[in-house]
């Protein structure tokens, strides 16, 4: 086609698209039932609350550079209640996240079996990091019988630090990880999830299944800007006691950071790119 | 020395100082975590009954590390002054508590030339949480960077306008509001994500702009490793101050990556080549839980190893240190009463050490602890006289993702508590209509009045 | 990755002269550590600016290419590179000249000579945007949160744009510029002029002839009306029959409103009371810029001087014509660079559009008979069920079509494209690639990998600019 025929083209479309396109009257919204705005849902980069600015403009303009909550004016030398409570309820979600556990009917719905490290209990998962890198000798008998024989790439969930996070995510990550490398290939097992669990339980599922790469998708520990972030950690043959630089870390998968969906695909390459290195962490070149 | 004690018909027996020390202590989840606290109330309470009866000496001369193991231990124990030692290292701990709690400022500031860091680790274990503010208030310590921190009548805030990805704009976007708080005095100072050379020369070079366009009167740095910010001034970076983390055990600067040796360089650097005359250029932070951490703590419990750090620290007169109490998570400090008590033996501990003591009232999402329990703190040491906070942007910091005190809790505090920031700056924040009469001013909180 | 530098070149060859820039465009990964890479220009700095050279022409229809060619060649001498050092850029015919007879095939020479993935283009539309850019109108928008319009007032043609919040939201040009009246020497005989000059001048009762001896007096009667055109053009004023007739494709929307202005072209820096760059032009240029200094646009300590004056444009062009694609993309097996691919868009914003997808992308593909990159703005964060549907419609209604060209806004590309390198035959040259918007009818160029291979480069060409200033 030559440019003007594109031109012709074009314009013909355009015009089309502007008739059809005409705006047409959105349907009123009625005031729904007694419900009052999500404080969570107003966007904190465009928030504006000084009183009398000298230039509001310029400031918001400034604002745009930083998630910081600034721009908030005060109450006296307060806070004014609806950042107050923005705050609370923030802080609220991350609790949630952290201290409360990833439903058993959320688990059936993935189709995991649950596996726990000898953590007893929440309290003790958050006050006992050794606790929380380790399984029973039975219980890491069973990971190694739910792995099949042969498995090149060992996928698993654990809560970490916020369960939020997994229930968020994994749903979108998993499939994406999983179509991606059995599409090229590779042998990987059936996802499990691992309760009361940190990063080095890589390192024992890794020695007792003889994968060469082991991926834990994990809940990182909440910020106020989001309870729902979650972590990849990756190791090229991992083994008990090995130093953390060995580990390839992709952090920050949540809706406002890097899309689940996008985030497993980088895993995809990732991984691939372990196996053919036979390397992870600072030994991998990338 | 007596190890064991009777206390309500049952008798508890201790085998050395470090389990004394160790199990004295209140409640702290890394106490628990190091297999070093007491199993139950009564025998934390029989612990301190045999403290209390140990004396200065007996504590002394039994550092956490053998002094031939650790350059740390060689610094406290060289640095102090025997003759003031010899006055009172006959004296059982209830009774330097006593002496302490009675002393006037002038006794204090003598005697703490003779205390090494585990005898003032010790007292701290005797001390209940009002003594603590109580003993430090009468502990003024003031130094001098550009300004001059810790006068009495002020309390100071450090600008900690971090941002995720070291955005300059974005974090001077940060630092301009915070300062229409009233918040930067102590210093402008920001934690960076990348800690290349060059971010830092970039940040810092920011800092000195906005310093000198808007005329404030106060300190910049950036929070780098020691070694980037000794290159970034080698490299002709403007730098007021200059930042390290510090544990309180040699094993513990290693895993720092830091020595004496190495903080003395950053001294003598700061001395030739900072652009601030001094003489207190350095700035440390510390932590309980650190040692740890780094499994540097040797077998002792988390206190006497702050109490360390604070050892380590007067060596270098900084012109700030601050314990950045509840950053290092639930492991160490589980809850809220754990991480005030904890800020409460930190602030006092350093200012016993004669430091120019800060805090950083923090915690992070999964302890169990909220901003009521963070304020209830930084009220605490406000009346406790401690010199500076943090501020950052509503107690959110985005970059560290755990939440310390805001620039609205500075002037609060400042209001409620009838104190004020350093004289310099408070003049420059008439000027700008920032403060008036004691208050906020017209202008506080809109950093549109610069642009 | 590490740093990477890439040199970039701009040309622009004007109604009355030519300029060419070299910059240096920094790459670099802005997302913190342990995060998915982000791969972002992260600085642009200008390295060596050639001298302003007259355009050189044949006669009054015809651009003379070997000389203009010679002209080049002589830059990049002088600035001590090689067309082989040059990664990217862009040469633009503005003005007059790009309605020259072999304007066309000019550009597409001099781009070819210029460097490994240099682009031609023209269009007062992007002229427009370019020099909006190249100036800092842009990013004084986005630093002061102000509406800023940029004037460049070139030899033939003003060419305006409005920024907010950094981007362009709406552009027109007009028929006027310093050069549209040219004098003998003695800068009072009329040597030439166009004939949007003489509709100026009878709009003032005057009537243009050549040889014709014109008085200050008249001279400055004819410049200040032509400053009144550009206040009609921002809104300072109520829009006379002249303006509509200087139009070139469009004008500004009537509604225009900007808080700032800015000026850059070649008469710009005599709107700010400097002398020109280059003093031997016997034209209006000089009175021009002096009349606007005495306009509308001064009255309120709205206008501001950018970074960037005469070279705005050429800036533009070097140094903000390309943008880099989102760091997790999906391609195989295709030729790069990919040269001038017109863009079908078609909607899909939310899973409810992916029914509909497949016929309206073979609608597209009939449109543009096959030979089109299609653009969808796609979904922020997307569920995987959303990215798997959405694969197969796409699959199944570009399966026989070459090139496999996908460009999404949302980032979303190297999911959906390794959804999609499953339902291809092994081995199936595409590519789909995020994190740039574009408009129905925008043409593109897609350079080579850059970044450890992770993003590519693409040069946007806008033809049809979005009309609505009220965004």
């Amino acid at each position: 086609m030559t440019e003007q025929q594109i031109r012709a083209v074009v314009e013909q479309v355009l015009r089309q698209l502007q008739q059809e396109g005409k705006p047409q009257a959105l349907p009123k919204q009625e005031a729904s039932g007694d419900a009052l705005p999500d404080i969570m849902a107003v966007d904190l980069r465009r928030q504006y609350l000084v009183e009398h600015p000298h230039d509001q403009a310029a400031f918001l303009a400034m604002k745009e550079r930083t998630p910081a909550r600034i721009g908030v004016g005060h109450a006296g030398a307060r806070y004014r209640t609806e950042t107050m409570l923005r705050f609370q309820a923030d802080h609220a979600a991350a609790q949630d996240a952290v201290f409360s556990d990833v439903p058993d009917e959320f688990l059936q719905q993935m189709g995991w079996t649950a596996f726990q490290t000898t953590c007893e209990n929440r309290e003790e998962f958050l006050t006992r990091p050794d606790k929380g890198r380790v399984f029973s000798a039975d219980t890491l008998q069973k990971i190694k019988a739910a792995v099949p024989a042969g498995t090149q790439v060992v996928l698993y969930v654990a809560d970490g630090l916020s369960s939020s996070a997994v229930h968020a995510n994994a749903a979108n990550i998993l499939p994406v990880i999983l179509e991606g490398l059995r599409g090229a290939g590779l042998k990987v097992n059936d996802p499990f999830f691992v309760r009361f669990g940190r990063v080095a339980t890589q390192d024992q599922i890794g020695e007792a299944t003889g994968a060469d790469v082991v991926c834990v998708l994990l809940g990182e520990r909440p910020g106020l800007v989001t309870a729902e972030s979650m972590s990849a950690y990756i190791a090229y043959r991992p083994t008990v006691g090995m130093a953390e630089s060995r580990r390839t870390v992709l952090a920050n998968i949540h809706r406002g950071g890097t899309p689940a969906v996008e985030a497993g695909a980088h895993i995809v390459d990732l991984i691939q790119l372990m196996l053919e290195k036979k390397a992870s962490g600072t030994d991998l070149p990338i | 020395m007596r190890l064991s004690v009777k206390l309500g018909g049952h008798t508890y027996s201790f085998r050395d100082v470090r389990e004394v020390m160790g199990k004295a202590n209140d409640e702290k989840s890394g106490d628990r975590l190091a297999g070093v606290a007491a199993e139950t109330p009564q025998e934390r309470v029989a612990a301190r009954v045999v403290l209390s009866n140990l004396t200065v000496k007996d504590i002394c001369e039994h550092p956490a590390v053998p002094y031939e193991q650790d350059e740390v231990t060689r610094l406290i124990l060289d640095d102090l002054n025997t003759r003031i030692y010899d006055q009172y290292k006959d004296m059982a701990i209830g009774g330097l508590r006593e002496r302490i709690l009675a002393a006037p400022p002038e006794e204090l500031a003598f005697m703490r030339r003779g205390l090494s860091s585990e005898v003032i680790a010790a007292v701290c274990k005797l001390m209940s949480n009002l003594d603590l503010v109580y003993a430090a208030k009468k502990m003024r310590v003031k130094a001098t960077c550009v300004t001059t921190i810790g006068e009495p009548g002020t309390l100071s805030a450090r600008l900690q306008p971090n941002h995720p990805t070291d955005d300059v704009e974005g974090i001077t976007a940060s630092t301009l509001e915070g300062l229409t708080y009233g918040v930067g005095d102590a210093v402008i100072g920001l934690n960076p994500v990348d800690a290349s050379t060059d971010s830092v020369k970039a940040i810092l070079s920011r800092f000195a702009e906005l310093k000198a366009k808007y005329d404030i009167p106060t300190q910049i740095c950036v929070l780098a490793h020691v070694t980037t910010g000794m290159e970034a001034v080698r490299q002709g970076a403007p730098c007021d101050l200059i930042f390290q983390s510090i544990a309180g055990s040699e094993k513990g600067n290693a895993a720092f990556g830091i020595s004496n040796a190495m903080i003395g360089e950053a001294k003598d650097l700061m001395a030739r080549e900072g652009t601030s005359h001094g003489p207190n250029q350095l700035y440390f932070e510390t932590g309980q839980g650190s040692e740890l951490s780094s499994d540097a703590h040797n077998g002792w419990d988390q206190v006497t190893m702050e109490a360390r750090c604070y050892g380590f620290a007067r060596h270098f007169q900084p012109f700030l240190v601050n314990t950045v109490v509840g950053f290092i998570g639930p492991e160490y400090l589980y809850d809220n009463r754990q991480f005030i008590r904890a800020g409460l033996e930190d602030h006092f501990m350093g200012k016993l050490h004669g430091l120019p003591m800060g805090c950083d009232c923090c915690y992070t999402n999964h302890m169990r602890a909220d901003q009521f329990d963070n304020e209830n703190l930084a009220v605490l040491l406000a009346a406790a006289g401690c010199n500076y906070f943090m501020g950052v942007p509503h107690g959110d910091d985005v970059m560290l993702n755990y939440q310390s005190t805001g620039y609205h809790d500075i002037a609060a505090i400042r209001e409620a508590m009838d104190l004020k920031p350093i004289s310099a700056f408070e003049k420059w924040m008439e000027k700008w209509g920032f403060w008036q009469d004691g208050h906020l001013g017209p202008n506080a909180g809109d950093a549109s009045v610069f642009l | 990755m590490r740093e990477e530098e890439l040199l970039s070149v701009g040309i622009d060859i004007g109604t009355s002269t030519t300029q060419c820039v070299f910059s240096r465009l920094t790459l670099s990964n802005t997302a913190s550590a342990f995060s998915v890479p982000r791969i972002r220009i992260t600085d642009k700095k200008i390295l060596y600016r050639a001298p302003v050279r007259l355009t050189p022409l044949l006669g009054a229809d015809t651009i003379d290419a070997s000389a203009l060619e010679a002209m080049i060649r002589e830059d990049y001498r002088e600035a001590g590179i090689a067309p082989s050092d040059i990664k990217l850029g862009a040469v633009i015919i503005t003005g007059e000249t790009a309605r020259k007879a072999n304007a066309r095939a000019v550009t597409q020479a001099l781009s070819r000579f210029a460097g490994e993935f240099v682009v031609a283009t023209a269009g007062p539309a992007l002229e427009s945007i370019l020099a909006g850019r190249g100036s800092g109108a842009s990013e004084l928008s986005a630093k002061k949160g102000r509406r800023v319009l940029n004037l460049d007032i070139g030899g033939g043609t003003t060419n305006m744009a409005l920024f907010v919040a950094g981007d362009p939201v709406c552009d027109g040009c007009l028929d006027l510029g310093g050069r549209l009246l040219r004098f003998e020497s003695d800068r009072q005989t009329v040597l030439s002029f166009t004939r949007a000059m003489q509709r100026i001048a009878e709009d003032v009762g005057m009537v243009l002839r050549e040889g014709q001896r014109l008085t200050d007096a008249d001279q400055d009667r004819l410049a200040e009306r032509m400053a009144r055109i550009l206040e009609e053009a921002a809104g300072l004023r109520e829009r006379s029959a002249l303006y509509s007739q200087l139009v070139v494709e469009h004008g500004l929307p009537e509604d225009i409103r900007a808080d700032l202005f800015t000026f850059s072209g070649g008469v710009a820096d005599c709107v700010y009371g400097l002398s020109r760059n280059s003093a031997d032009f016997c034209d209006l240029g000089e009175r021009l810029g002096r009349a606007v200094a005495r306009s509308r646009f001064f009255e309120q300590e709205r206008v501001v001087r950018p970074n960037e004056t005469s070279h705005a444009t050429v800036i533009g062009v070097g140094a903000y014509s390309v943008t880099v694609s989102g760091s997790t993309i999906q391609f195989k097996n295709v030729q790069l660079p990919m040269a001038s691919l017109p863009v079908a868009s078609v909607p899909f914003q939310s899973p409810s559009d992916i029914s509909g997808l497949a016929s309206a992308i073979e609608e597209q593909y009939r449109i543009f008979d096959g030979e089109c990159a299609i653009y969808l703005q796609g979904v922020q964060s997307p569920d995987w069920s959303t990215v798997s549907d959405a694969a197969k419609e796409i699959a199944r209604a570009m399966a026989e079509h070459e090139p496999k060209v996908i460009i999404l806004r949302e980032d979303m590309a190297k999911a959906l494209g390794q959804a999609l390198g499953r339902l291809w035959p092994k081995d199936t040259p595409f590519l789909c690639l995020d994190g740039i918007e574009l408009m129905y009818g925008d043409t593109v160029d897609i350079g080579a990998p850059l970044g450890d291979g992770r993003v590519v480069p693409v040069i946007v060409k806008t033809f049809a600019f979005s009309q609505d200033a009220g965004r």
